[in-house]
Parts: structure tokens; C-alpha cells; sequence
């Protein structure tokens, strides 16, 4: 990607729908990325809510700074669902699809080593370098370092470390099935999770942490906006707006977050999934509009 | 955005001619009353998707259909040097002299050090038989060789664009001579891109704004492009010429989140509070679900905000 995917997609234009993760995917593999992603199960021995912080934290561009946060990059960029993004492209950054040199003064000076030498993006369920075991807390000063010296981010609460080691341990393959769809029920999930999330990390004293998921959750209330293309969903496109308005203006604490995730069960999810098939969700849909040029309203 | 390229001759005056021609520039380099303001109406036209269409045509020498297209990146980016330059050119390739003279001006007030468009502006005026004007700039040309005095890096092309306009001088018709420098494929623009944000992340700005001025010609008008030599030249403490091509930017995409933010960091530093709090009410109507831009200026201007108290 890089300049020449915005060329391609063209967010500046007028031309239709924009959909923010094509920046980084490479040109021909669309389809496999905006419609499935690696499966993955995650190990439920691990505290399921620890899980669920960390995996909202995990798909959280406000956790990074610089040029990924100005590209709405995070770690499910590389790592969709946990594991490894194989079309992961990014001009200047990668040297062929599922590569990336993070050692690039483009993202953060602190690991620069003004070489171009992407390496290949690891699929975290699969055994690697670092040790897991929680006892040695070098994953999650390895977690750490990526954030804060790799990608320019601020310095992590120890809650955040904690979530995101827990959720990165527990993913693992699932056996019998190497993909599954990505759907607006995905997103949906990944929404939820961002507000518990919050509401966790509340919970455990993290206001700062909390603050981020909930950017995280207007985030992908963006990216399911994205997806509602098009005049005949309109009227999605104004609640949607609203609902992440709303989020931004509701104050920072449970009952709050609470009553928010309740009203957008109850009101505008339902409306959401009734028009998935009209949207850019639909494989036919998609087909179609990346067919023609990623211009045309769906 | 989104990130791309090699030196240009004559970077710096196509800058400041740029800057001068802006209207931002005219209230104080963006340190003004915040009025300002771009709008936010969209061109017609996509000028970096017309450039390209431009550029794919005049390789084609379908003069025709890249006249055309390079005419509508005028129309939105009148001061992108290399959007003048291949709009006169293909004219050129046209035979239509007369009407290439205008952009082919244009490109060399852009860009005072534009060797092509000096070459081939001699070559129009001699065409149209008015030989004192394309003396005077063949002279120019003249006078570039005795600068250079054989041992500049464009003295080849120099050499060459005399031999163009004493031939055409001498009643020979030229054909689209067409730019001296390779235009780049799309993947080369990226990594060109990258290498210039990594060297304004080193703080290495006159490298990286040297990259991304030549990168505008591959790439044309690209309001990344645009936005990140604004910046390195605000960096510089060049405001005037940053708000200028921070303008540019704004003009070809309205609402580049990138150019409004460090138009509005720019203001800010220029002591005009009120400019960049109109920045940020901008970003946070384009931002419905937010975005790094409104929260980096809101940061800035509440800690800009902090040390005057």
C-alpha cells in the first residue's frame, strides 16, 4: 500500500466508500482479508476477562503513536484475529505480502536501524522466541517494548500489559478449520469487547486504559460505517455517527459505558444486522465494488 | 495516509513560488486571523487520480487524452510545477504551440530551475514565429550552461536543450520532448514516501523535503505529499512556504485530516489560538469517530493554552 493504495482507493475523492484497512493490504488479496481472517480459539484456562481486555486492546489503534496511529494501524493489523495477516503489504515497509520492517525510523526511532529488512509477520498462535510463562513477565515486557519503542505508543498501564500477555497466550489455532468468516458479527463482537473491555479496565483502576478502548469502540463503530455504503443506507450511516457521538460525550464510567452498549444492543445493532445483505459485508457486494475500482456506491 | 522520490531541480523556488501564490500566505503564513479557513468543498475531479491518467497517456503519446487530463489537475493545483510542465508539453506533442506557451510559463514560475519547460517554452515561441522571446530563453538556457560550466549534474541536459531550441530556432519541428527525469511506478513512490517520513522523524528535513518535491512528479498533487513538505518546511521554521503548501493540499483534498491538524499546529505556533481552534472544530466535524489529527491538535492547543497562563 502506502501512497499508491490511497491512489487506488483514493480516501481523499469523492468518488464512494473508503475502507480504512486497504491502506495495508496488498493489491489482489482484498477479498481474502475484508471477508475472512484466520480462525482462532482461544484458550479458555486463561481468565476469560483478562482475555477479552486484551483482545480489545489488541485491535485498539490508539494504542500505538506515530505514523501507525495516523494509519489506524494495530496489532491485529499484522496479527488479524490473533494470528498472522498474510496480506499485510505496506509500501515501503514490507517487501512482499505478510512482511513488515519495524525497525524503520518511519514508525519510531528508538529500534531504527536504517536498513530496509522486513521480516515475516509471526502467526502469534505458534510457538516463537519469547517465553509465555507468566512467572518470567517477559512477554509482557516484550508487549511492552513493541508499543513504546517499536510503534511510538505511550507508555502502557501494568493492566494493559497484563490484558494484552493474557489475550496473546491465549490465542491458538483451532483444530479441523484454518479460517472463518469476517462478518459484521465480527465486528459487532470486536465493539463489545471494546466497551467490557473499558469497563474492566474501570474496574481495575485503568481510566487511561479505559479511555483508549473506548476510541476503540468509535473506531469500530467507523469501520462498521465503512461497510454501510451507499444512499439506501443512509439513515445507518446518521445512527452510527450518532451512537459514536454519544459514546465520545458519555462520561468515563460503568453505568455510563453500561447504558450505552445496552441502548446499541437494543436500538441500532439489530438494524445493523437486518441490513448486513445490503452492505459491503455481502461477499456479492464486495465482489462487485472491488470489481469496480472500489468507486462505485454498492 | 496514509507515505514516497528524487531530488527535484529547482525544489526550493517552486516552494516559494508556491507559497507566494497561495492565498493562505497573504495573512501572515498562517499566523493570521484563523479567516483562512479552506473551503471544504470537494473539486470536481480527483487531480492525483487525473495526473496519473495524464501520465499513463502522455507515455502513450496520446497528447489528446493527456492534455486533457493534466487540464483538470491544473484547474485544482494551478502551482504543481510538473502539472503545468506536461500540460504544455503535451500540448506540444499536439502542435499546438500557441496554446502551450501559457502552461509552460506557468510551470517555469512554479519552478524558476524547470529546464524542460524552459527548453520547451523556447521551442513554442519559435514555433510560433516569435523568435526575440524564444532568443531570450534559449539565452537562459545560456546562461545555465556558463552557471553550470560543465560540471553541474544537469549539464548533459542543459546541452540537450539547446540543441532542441537551436533546432527549433534553425525551423525544424520538435516532437514532445516530454520531462528529462523518469517518471516513477506507483510501488517506487511508496517506498520513496517512507524514506522521507523517516528522515523527518530523524529531523533530517531539507533531505526528506528534496524526496517528496520529486516524488510530486510521479505521484502528482498528492495531498500526503503535499502535507508532509508543508511540514518539514514548518520544522524548518519556513511558515510562510509551509501554509502555502499546506493549502495546496487542503485544495486538492479539503478534507486531508493531516493538513488540517498541522495547519492548525502551525497556526498555533504563529500565536493565532483562534485559527487553530477553527482547525480543530473542522476535524472534529470530519472525525465522527474520531481520530488521531483532532486529538493531537486538542492536546497541543490545550497545552499551548497551559504554558501562556
Amino acid at each position: 500500500m502506502g501512497l499508491s493504495a490511497a491512489l487506488a482507493a483514493a480516501p481523499h475523492a469523492r468518488h464512494g466508500p473508503g475502507l480504512a484497512a486497504l491502506t495495508w493490504i496488498a493489491p489482489g488479496r482484498e477479498r481474502e482479508v475484508l471477508l475472512e481472517q484466520p480462525a482462532t480459539c482461544l484458550n479458555p484456562a486463561i481468565a476469560p476477562e483478562q482475555v477479552r481486555i486484551g483482545q480489545a486492546l489488541f485491535n485498539a489503534p490508539d494504542l500505538f503513536g506515530g505514523q501507525a496511529a495516523r494509519a489506524a494501524i494495530s496489532c491485529a493489523s499484522c496479527h488479524t484475529n490473533g494470528r498472522r495477516n498474510p496480506a499485510f503489504f505496506l509500501g515501503g515497509i514490507s517487501d512482499e505480502p505478510g512482511s513488515a520492517d519495524v525497525s524503520s525510523s518511519f514508525f519510531s526511532l528508538a529500534r531504527s536501524d536504517r536498513r530496509f529488512d522486513p521480516k515475516p509477520i509471526p502467526d502469534l498462535a505458534l510457538p516463537g522466541k519469547i517465553d509465555h510463562d507468566p512467572a518470567t513477565g517477559a512477554l509482557e515486557r516484550f508487549i511492552r517494548e513493541l508499543i513504546v519503542e517499536e510503534f511510538s505508543g505511550r507508555e502502557p498501564s501494568p493492566q494493559q500489559l497484563s490484558a494484552l500477555a493474557s489475550y496473546v497466550r491465549a490465542v491458538k489455532a483451532c483444530p479441523g478449520r484454518t479460517s472463518e468468516r469476517r462478518s459484521l458479527a465480527s465486528d459487532l463482537m470486536l465493539l463489545r469487547s471494546s466497551i467490557d473491555g473499558a469497563l474492566g479496565l474501570l474496574g481495575q483502576h485503568d481510566p487511561v486504559g479505559a479511555a483508549v478502548l473506548i476510541k476503540a469502540a468509535r473506531f469500530r463503530l467507523g469501520l462498521i460505517d465503512e461497510r454501510m455504503a451507499g444512499p439506501k443506507l443512509a439513515a445507518l450511516h446518521k445512527a452510527l455517527l450518532a451512537a459514536s457521538l454519544r459514546l465520545a460525550q458519555v462520561p468515563v464510567q460503568r453505568a455510563d459505558l453500561s447504558g450505552w452498549l445496552t441502548a446499541f444492543d437494543r436500538n441500532l445493532a439489530p438494524q445493523l444486522l437486518r441490513h448486513e445483505r445490503q452492505s459491503l459485508y455481502d461477499p456479492n457486494r464486495l465482489e462487485l465494488w472491488l470489481a469496480a475500482g472500489r468507486r462505485k456506491e454498492p | 495516509m496514509t507515505f514516497p522520490l528524487k531530488p527535484a531541480i529547482g525544489a526550493l523556488a517552486l516552494v516559494l513560488t508556491l507559497a507566494a501564490a497561495t492565498p493562505a500566505l497573504s495573512n501572515g503564513g498562517g499566523g493570521g486571523s484563523g479567516a483562512s479557513m479552506p473551503s471544504t468543498s470537494a473539486p470536481e475531479y480527483d487531480p492525483v487520480v487525473e495526473y496519473r491518467i495524464g501520465i499513463e497517456a502522455f507515455e502513450a503519446k496520446d497528447y489528446k487524452k493527456a492534455a486533457a487530463a493534466f487540464k483538470r489537475v491544473v484547474a485544482v493545483a494551478p502551482t504543481h510545477a510538473p502539472a503545468q510542465y506536461l500540460l504544455g508539453a503535451s500540448l506540444l506533442g499536439l502542435g499546438d504551440y500557441k496554446r502551450a506557451v501559457k502552461p509552460l510559463e506557468a510551470a517555469l514560475k512554479a519552478d524558476p530551475g524547470l529546464i524542460d519547460a524552459q527548453r520547451d517554452l523556447a521551442i513554442s515561441y519559435a514555433r510560433k514565429g516569435e523568435t526575440a522571446k524564444a532568443t531570450v530563453q534559449r539565452d537562459a538556457i545560456d546562461a545555465r550552461k556558463a552557471a553550470c560550466a560543465a560540471a553541474c549534474p544537469e549539464a548533459g541536459q542543459i546541452d540537450a536543450a539547446l540543441a532542441a531550441v537551436n533546432a527549433a530556432l534553425a525551423g525544424g519541428a520538435p516532437q514532445a520532448l516530454g520531462p528529462a527525469r523518469p517518471l516513477r511506478s506507483l510501488a517506487a513512490i511508496d517506498a520513496t514516501y517512507v524514506e522521507a517520513v523517516s528522515l523527518i522523524n530523524e529531523g533530517r528535513y531539507e533531505p526528506a523535503i528534496a524526496l517528496l518535491e520529486g516524488a510530486l512528479w510521479s505521484a502528482g498533487p498528492h495531498p500526503d505529499l503535499l502535507t508532509y513538505i508543508g511540514y518539514a518546511n514548518r520544522r524548518l521554521g519556513h511558515y510562510g512556504t509551509a501554509a502555502g503548501w499546506y493549502s495546496a493540499a487542503l485544495a486538492v483534498a479539503p478534507e486531508h485530516r493531516g493538513a488540517i491538524e498541522y495547519y492548525g499546529e502551525l497556526k498555533l505556533e504563529r500565536g493565532d489560538r483562534r485559527g487553530a481552534l477553527a482547525h480543530l472544530a473542522l476535524l472534529e466535524r470530519i472525525c465522527g469517530f474520531g481520530c488521531v489529527q483532532a486529538d493531537e491538535l486538542r492536546v497541543q492547543i490545550a497545552e499551548a493554552g497551559q504554558s501562556a497562563s
